[in-house]
């Protein structure tokens, strides 16, 4: 301990030496972490892994290998995913019916017209769902609670919704809106809760769901006859200028199937219950799901490799200053060589000094982080979710360049340090 | 100077710097392949950003009534064949399924020729016959969709317009397109009435963006209808005014009328483009501005340890001149490496971009002027160093011999 507080007391005399040299590498490195830090926060965006319980599934078909392609290398590769992510209205119904799940629902979004009461119609997105999607994709709650089972199968169905945070946020500005009124497609329903986001990333719940569409309403699709609502995506497409009803009456599928399967006995009694439907469907874990979303969007994943390449550059550009650096100090390292320290004394200190510049530079650049984090949000309106600067994105980003400190401090340590002394000394 | 002259100190001096001078080839290399792909993302962005639609956006206008209480699809017909009569009175107006310019995508409809089971892909614009005026395409072979239907086509087929992208591709010419039988998933067996000039409804964002094709429909649903105006030049205000007393006066008090000029640059697309744009070059500005930084800081160091070997320089009989040119010169062979070495290491890259984004081509305009970039940058950091090494006496060669 002695040592190394001598050690740094020594790093500290040297970095104050040269000021503006010790600038420059501090916010060298810090601009570079910043722009690091910002990328890893988009990529944070997809991360959703563990969201959900493990015995929970949604129900597959076959993917359309054609779209795929079309869709692939472009910035909506996700697009080609959905051609097996939807389900008819009577599959729901047969496989309701058969009783094995404990807990299921349909999930789908559609534009409806509406909005509070006591405003004038605009648009509206809503999602329709069972009261189930609440528990079986562990939604949180920031004011209120879920709509019920009791609530969907009262005569008639009580009009309550839930609404994403991202929705209560524009309509009551992120105020606690229990109880209040919204009129969607003519009909009043009150509000009973208001969902809460995991800071900074997108849930299962937000897959599939267009950005425009992610501040919604919850609505339980027991009133789905009554609102009729236009699902913004099918597949096959349903047929065009077709109402609600035709449209739930078609091949076309239109909605997520999402159901929780506790028992192994009951999976493989789904599992063949599906396979009765068509070969093609087939349970897929939500666990599964998330892993598979959580791949960030082309644009973004070139983004976090450019970055990386920054950063690079900013490694090996610290290692050159630290060189520099400590060779011009050549003459105080041979005495310090000559008075009896050995080379593993000298590469330590300077290992040190370059990890220290380097820590010192990254905790500037997460700070930095911070306003070009918001900049980015505000430049690249991509989806309402905002971007946020997390301490696992923080952990991360301070972990690797830890990495890139050592690596910025170890060459120009050993260069230094496996000189002899006696060279040092000549330039005295 | 002779530049001849000077090859063998330099070699000399690389090899006894062997290590910073490593280093400095290596960060231009990264950095070289850093700013490549920055300026190939600008690129991609910018182009995206100014691409034609190949509609007259600024003249286009959107409308919108919306239902109050869900209506069922035929009333919903009847209120728009009623709207599209008033609106037409004042520009060609029509229906569509989504406004131009959508903020999601789509699924593209499969077009196939009879007995030829690849498909090709086309965005399917869904809308009344009228389209064609209201969106401003004009049609460049064959006829519109309202002359298409005047005609009598056999029972369950379908008129549909192509984009002249779509017809050469699928036919040859645009003329051999016209009268063809297609098959289109979603509207079944359809004939080709015609060809029009080719234009982006959803943007040029989307893959092929430019592949179109009209399918005449009423396109309503049970909450609201769409429609599209094209207003003459320069009277798009008194359009998108014409339009709300229009709408207003049909009496429909369950509805609500929304009419707004189209605006491309206000779209999420637009937006993402420019702010992708600044958030590059932003990032491009921090590699060029890290190195550039580093290589002045390192400017009084790389002086003071050569201070000898220049001073030996000039005791032997090189002037100031000379020296800056030797420092330039060293420079340049390092950058050169630098900039060979990233050249390679770009190539690389941008082979594994190019699986994530095919769009993220690597062209020689970017590669040169990255190039340009780090030659003139390298040359201003070694000016610097260069300067301050001229000013050194010839004496200072004695002074640690």
């Amino acid at each position: 301990m002695t040592t190394l507080l001598y050690n740094l007391r020594l790093v500290g005399k040297s970095l104050r030496r040269d000021p503006w040299f010790t600038v420059v590498m501090v916010l060298s490195q810090a601009l570079s972490v910043s722009i690091f830090v910002t990328a890893l926060t988009t990529a944070q965006r997809y991360t959703n892994t563990g969201e959900v319980p493990g015995d929970v599934f949604r129900v597959e078909g076959q993917r359309d290998n054609t779209l795929m392609r079309f869709y692939g290398g472009s910035q909506f590769e996700i697009f080609g995913e959905f051609t097996a992510n939807y389900v008819t209205v009577p599959m729901v119904h047969t496989l309701a019916a058969t009783g094995l799940a404990t807990a299921s629902t349909v999930n789908f979004v559609a534009v409806m017209v509406g909005g509070p009461a006591d405003r004038a119609p605009d648009r509206l997105p809503a999602r329709f769902c069972d009261a189930d999607m609440f528990q079986l994709l562990n939604v949180d709650f920031r004011y209120g609670g879920p709509f019920t089972r009791a609530d969907e199968r009262a005569a008639p169905p009580a009009p309550v919704v839930v609404l994403s945070d991202l929705l209560n946020e524009k309509l009551y500005g992120g105020a606690d809106s229990v109880g209040r009124t919204l009129r969607i497609a003519g009909r009043d329903f009150r509000v009973v809760g208001v969902m809460r986001r995991r800071t900074g990333r997108m849930s299962l719940l937000d897959y599939g769901v267009p950005p425009e569409s992610m501040a919604n309403v919850v609505i339980p699709f027991a009133f789905a006859d009554q609102l009729r609502p236009v699902p913004w995506i099918s597949w096959p497409p349903a047929p065009a200028g077709a109402g609600w009803r035709a449209i739930a009456d078609s091949a076309s599928g239109v909605t997520e199937y999402w159901v929780r399967l506790p028992s192994e006995e009951a999976r493989t009694r789904f599992a063949a219950a599906l396979s009765a439907v068509g070969p093609q469907w087939k349970l897929h874990s939500a666990q599964e799901i998330a892993r598979r979303f959580s791949k960030p969007p082309p644009p973004y994943r070139v983004f976090v490799i450019l970055t990386l390449v920054v950063m690079e550059v900013s490694v090996i550009n610290l290692m050159r200053m630290l060189l520099a650096k400590a060779t011009s100090r050549a003459a105080e390292i041979g005495i310090h060589r000559a008075l009896g320290a050995g080379r593993n004394v000298i590469f330590s200190r300077q290992l040190l000094e370059g990890v220290l510049v380097s820590m010192v530079g990254s905790g500037l650049g997460v700070v930095l982080a911070v306003p070009t984090v918001s900049m980015f949000d505000r430049l690249i309106p991509d989806m309402p979710i905002r971007l946020a600067v997390t301490p696992t994105v923080v952990g991360i980003a301070l972990l690797i360049c830890l990495l890139a400190g050592l690596v910025s401090g170890i060459y120009p340590a050993w260069r230094i340090a496996s000189v002899p002394p006696t060279r040092y000394l000549g330039k005295v | 100077m002779n530049p001849s002259l000077e090859v063998g100190p330099i070699l000399r001096s690389l090899r006894h710097h062997k290590g910073a001078f490593s280093l400095l080839v290596l960060e231009v290399a990264l950095g070289f392949v850093m700013l490549t792909h920055t300026m190939i993302a600008v690129r991609y962005y910018f182009r995206l950003h100014v691409r034609p639609t190949g509609m007259p956006e600024d003249q286009l206008v959107i409308a919108r009534r919306r239902f109050l209480h869900p209506r069922d699809v035929e009333t919903a017909r009847a209120a728009a064949r009623a709207d599209i009569a008033a609106l037409a009175r004042i520009a060609p107006a029509a229906a569509t399924e989504t406004v131009p310019l959508p903020e999601a995508v789509a699924f593209p409809v499969a077009l196939t020729r009879p007995g030829d089971s690849q498909p090709n892909f086309a965005w399917p614009v869904r809308a009344t016959p009228a389209v064609t005026a209201a969106l401003g395409v004009q049609v460049v072979a064959g006829t519109d969709l309202e002359a298409a239907i005047r005609t009598r086509l056999p029972s369950g087929t379908t008129p549909i317009l192509l984009t002249w992208s779509v017809a050469e591709k699928l036919f040859g010419t645009i003329d051999n397109a016209v009268g063809q039988p297609m098959d289109g998933s979603g509207f079944g067996h359809a004939r080709v009435a015609g060809v029009v000039r080719d234009f982006a409804y959803r943007s040029a964002w989307v893959p092929n963006a430019m592949s179109m094709v009209i399918v005449p429909t009423e396109p309503v649903t049970e909450h609201e209808v769409i429609y599209v105006m094209h207003a003459p030049a320069g009277g798009r205000a008194a359009v998108v005014d014409g339009a709300t007393r229009a709408l207003a006066a049909i009496a429909d008090a369950d509805s609500a009328i929304v009419v707004k000029p189209l605006d491309r640059t206000a779209t999420r697309f637009a937006g993402l483009s420019s702010g992708a744009m600044i958030i590059l070059i932003w990032t491009g500005f921090l590699v060029v501005a890290v190195a550039l930084a580093g290589s002045l800081a390192l400017a009084s160091f790389s002086v003071a340890e050569r201070t000898r070997q220049i001073g030996v320089r000039r005791a032997l009989g090189a002037n100031r001149g000379e020296i800056v040119s030797y420092f330039l010169l060293e420079n340049f062979v390092l950058t050169t490496f630098g900039l060979g070495l990233g050249l390679g290491l770009a190539i690389g890259l941008n082979q594994v971009l190019r699986r994530i984004m095919v769009e993220m081509k690597l062209t020689p305009d970017e590669a040169l002027l990255s190039m340009a970039v780090f030659l003139v940058t390298g040359l201003l950091s070694a000016l610097v160093p260069a300067r301050r090494a001229a000013l050194i006496p010839p004496w200072a060669a004695t002074r640690t011999l």
